[in-house]
């Protein structure tokens, strides 16, 4: 088509007049929509986004029936029908067209026609990514977690089959396809949250298909694109995207009522989300501290300026009101200028009544706003009344409920008085214009209800606090379970330093014994009772340090690294739990470095193969004593900690089942007293006594009461030192007991005695020191 | 094998492939095989070669010390993430899919004020219900 016969086609002008209608078309539909959002402030978020996008499918509606009206109604008469038929005002089919004013509809048709194909030629590159988005660098969600998806679906009644997926392109999870669903999370997301967090994001998603979101956002973006130039209809959209993801909350809260579990996988996805894709050009971020507030119940600091708003909603109208009357007139005056002049004078006469009529309705319109508006304010600001006597109530109910289970009484009495308050309003509604009182009784009905939910809300509020605080306890038990990994595992650093100088000087201390030169053996027992002051040095350090330790840190959570704090409950109970006793420093920093659960259960699956004793075979010898250990320490030596983490536990645990239990649980301190004939790296003749002085069935690892005579102590690390010094006291003549040390694991504490007086103590005191050693006096 | 930071882009195919390895850690073929074909139709022998291909491209290493083969990506997730998003044409397409994306997060990464808003926010939840 040439662009002198486009420019005088009918369907040209149409279009142009069509478009300068919807600007006050579009103007209105969102007053009404912002007026719709006041009048239900209280609505659910599905109601809202259904308002929101009734509002948005008008658009396309009101436009097509200006367009329809204006090509086929009583003007078309007055305009050309057949292209190429001149009008009045156009020269000779051939000439170029002049610059004629009467052709601005038609210019602005076109600059519209080509900004919607440039919108929609981006909008369908994008939608046909998204869809490649279901194809490229995915790779099937771990089996457990499609059955878990499937549970999910039906919980939030989605009957067509969803597919979840990983996605390594997508950067947040998204639901993509209509008939063929498919969930993407982003890489990582589903072994790097927790399993309660994953499961709110999927129910997020999957209430987006149930609701057919994805439909909608398509049509979204074709309305977008066709009145682009508009922005009351970008802030439309903007309503129906922002209700849509409350809407979508919503359904999470209602099946996972706990929403700090929700609020927190949103705010970590954030967070996580690699910014390397920049998808700046979208403007509807950042009301996710919105959403997450609306989660948690915080009223919005911008809750004052709600007073104005039926003020601006009267503006808007107000606004579109006087765009219409300037729109209607230009559009009046040029159809005035297309008549033919034999019907200019007729026509100009009925355009001047229209006109007339026009101002007239425009006034009477104007009326009716001011009037509803003034009925608006008032019904908005009885329901204000309601609201605040309703929330203080509900208030008072929560605070009183949250204060104490024993407040049931004062509960009820309070709700009595809230009920009846709202007796009170009612009655003192009567006598008001029967239009208003009707409002009004929806508003109490909404705001009753609102009351029964605060009260709901407050109770599930309550069970969800008492569930919290056993959680919380279950956090600090852990916490200080680790705390106690980490002592030992410093401890078991410096140790394994002493180790090597002991293993050291007892070496000296055998070739001293073997040796004949004098001057030899000076030096060497200088050497030896360096090592030994050394060793002695530490070990009070280590002590101290310890002591220091637990007297400042026990009150504060250890810091954990993020991932050990996302670690799923069953590793992190396999690594504090079953093998804590087991698993070296080592082993235990390489496990918190792993990233995925595929890769924990590999790693626990060597650990087991490495310590098989018959390395290869299914069955695992070794393993399966392990467990049996646990369960029995779980099942005989519980007391105020699980079995497995009492001193008996500890010691069964690692050094398997005594060779003698010697029970004296009936005497006035209840101990029993463990024997180990040989422990591999401790020596021969274990004695371990354990003592209940609370008589609760905690017995403690401890060195033996004094009452029992005077022990001269020596400290020794486990392993080879320590059998090499109890051997060598033993072959020496002196009655030698080794304990392994209460709370410090990896030490011997060498006991040699008893002995009732002084004299012999002393005398044996002397012979030791002349062996080398350096006993103390014990407690 | 050339050097890491002139690693070729990845094909479709390949990228299927890492994202396995991304996504389960280091795995034979027979393992990738088995996780792709549970979501489309995908023959052993081709996910074979093409994992040999990108060896040799460097894409992914080997480990022979084992019976059979253990696969890895020889980059981090993040590094290819980067590869991709850096494409122009990927970049300008992005801005227009985002407005017609469905899902619990905006498309509009979050600046550090609104993160930091939202720590506050949780923590003086979990401080309330404490």
């Amino acid at each position: 088509m040439r662009l002198d016969l486009w420019l005088t086609a009918p369907l040209a002008h149409a279009l142009g007049r069509a478009l300068l209608d919807f600007l006050w078309e579009a103007a209105l539909l969102a007053g009404a929509l912002r007026a719709a959002l006041q009048l239900g402030a209280g609505r659910s978020a599905r109601w809202r986004h259904q308002a929101a996008l009734a509002c948005s499918l008008a658009l396309p509606l009101a436009f097509t029936g200006t367009l329809a009206l204006l090509l086929g109604g009583g003007h078309a008469a007055a305009l050309p029908l057949t292209p190429g038929q001149p009008m009045v005002f156009t020269p000779a089919p051939g000439g170029s067209p002049p610059a004629s004013p009467a052709d601005w509809p038609a210019w602005i048709a076109s600059f519209w026609m080509g900004g919607v194909m440039l919108f929609c030629s981006l909008r369908l590159a994008g939608w046909l990514r998204i869809d490649s988005m279901r194809r490229r660098g995915v790779c099937a969600a771990p089996a457990e977690w499609q059955r878990r998806l499937r549970t999910l679906a039906d919980a939030v009644r989605v009957s067509r089959p969803v597919v979840l997926l990983e996605s390594c392109l997508a950067s947040v999870p998204l639901a993509i396809g209509y008939w063929r669903p498919v969930i993407l999370m982003p890489l990582g997301t589903l072994a790097g949250l927790s399993a309660e967090q994953v499961e709110a994001i999927l129910i997020h998603e999957l209430a987006h298909i149930r609701r057919a979101d994805y439909l909608v956002s398509l049509a979204q973006g074709l309305i977008e694109g066709l009145f682009f130039f508009h922005p009351a209809v970008w802030w439309i959209s903007a309503v129906v995207r922002t209700e849509r993801e409350y809407a979508c909350d919503d359904v999470v809260v209602a099946l996972r009522p706990d929403a700090r579990v929700y609020a927190a996988a949103l705010a970590t996805l954030e967070q996580c989300r690699r910014p390397a894709v920049q998808l700046a050009a979208a403007a509807n971020g950042g009301n996710l501290v919105r959403r997450i507030r609306r989660l948690l119940d915080e009223p919005a600091p911008e809750r004052a300026s709600r007073r104005r708003t039926p003020a601006l909603a009267g503006a808007l109208v107000l606004v579109a009101g006087a765009a219409t009357a300037l729109l209607f007139w230009p559009a009046a005056r040029s159809f005035a200028q297309a008549t033919p002049p034999a019907e200019a004078a007729q026509a100009a006469r009925e355009q001047d009544r229209d006109i007339e009529e026009t101002k007239r309705s425009l006034d009477e319109l104007e009326q009716k706003f001011a009037r509803e508006e003034k009925q608006l304010h008032g019904a908005k600001e009885s329901l204000d009344q309601a609201q605040q006597l309703i929330e203080g109530h509900a208030a008072e109910l929560e605070k009183a409920l949250a204060d104490a289970g024993s407040g049931s009484a004062q509960q009820e009495e309070q709700l009595r008085q809230a009920e009846q308050a709202l007796q009170e309003l009612k009655a003192s509604q009567a006598g008001r214009p029967e239009e208003l009182l009707r409002q009004q009784q929806l508003a109490l009905q909404q705001a009753e209800e609102r009351l029964q939910e605060a009260q709901k809300a407050s109770e599930t509020a309550q069970a969800g606090a008492s569930q919290q605080l056993a959680q919380q306890k279950r956090a600090l038990e852990e916490a200080q379970e680790q705390l106690r990994q980490l002592k030992t595992r410093e401890l078991d650093e410096i140790l394994r330093l002493q180790q090597k100088q002991i293993a050291d000087a007892s070496q000296a201390l055998e070739q001293w014994q073997g040796a004949d030169d004098a001057k030899q053996r000076a030096t060497l027992q200088q050497r030896l009772e360096q090592a030994q002051r050394q060793l002695e040095g530490a070990a009070q350090s280590c002590c101290r340090e310890t002591a220091e330790r637990s007297a400042t840190d026990e009150p504060q959570e250890m810091p954990r690294p993020q991932n050990r704090a996302e670690l799923a409950s069953a590793y992190r109970k396999w690594l504090n739990e079953d093998v804590a006793y087991l698993i070296t420093a080592r082993e235990r920093a390489a496990f918190a470095a792993l990233e995925t659960d595929a890769e924990r259960d590999r790693f626990i699956e060597q650990f087991w193969q490495r310590r098989n004793p018959t390395p290869g075979a299914a069955e695992n010898a070794f393993k399966e004593e392990h467990y049996r250990r646990l369960a029995y320490a779980n099942e005989h030596f519980a007391g105020s900690v699980p079995g497995w983490r009492s001193d008996r536990g500890r010691l069964y645990i690692t050094y398997g089942p005594p060779d003698e239990i010697d029970d004296h649980s009936g005497e006035s301190v209840p101990r029993q007293d463990w024997r180990y004939v040989h422990i591999e790296g401790l020596g021969y003749d274990i004695k371990v006594e354990f003592f209940d002085p609370g008589k609760t069935g905690d017995y403690r690892m401890e060195a033996a009461p004094a009452s029992r005579g005077s022990y001269l102590e020596l400290m020794a690390v486990m392993g080879d030192a320590a059998g090499a010094i109890t051997r060598s006291l033993k072959t020496g003549g002196f009655p030698v007991v080794a304990y392994p040390l209460a709370g410090r694991p990896g030490m011997v504490h060498v006991l040699v005695g008893p002995y009732s007086d002084a004299a012999s103590l002393a005398k044996a005191k002397a012979a030791l020191e002349a062996a080398g050693y350096h006993p103390t006096l014990a407690r | 094998m050339p050097k890491a930071n002139e690693l070729p882009r990845p094909t479709d195919a390949e990228l299927e492939i890492l994202t396995v390895l991304w996504s389960r850690g280091p795995a034979t073929v027979r393992e990738v095989h088995s996780t792709i074909s549970s979501r489309r139709a995908a023959q052993y022998t081709t996910v074979l070669k093409l994992m040999q291909i990108m060896t040799e491209k460097g894409l992914v290493k080997r480990d022979e010390k084992q019976r059979a083969h253990v696969y890895s990506a020889s980059r981090p997730r993040e590094w290819t993430q980067r590869q991709l998003a850096g494409d122009l044409l990927e970049r300008a397409f992005a801005g227009s899919a985002s407005r017609l994306l469905v899902g619990a997060l905006a498309a509009r990464k979050a600046s550090a004020a609104e993160l930091a808003e939202l720590r506050k926010l949780l923590e003086r939840y979990e401080g309330e219900r404490r």
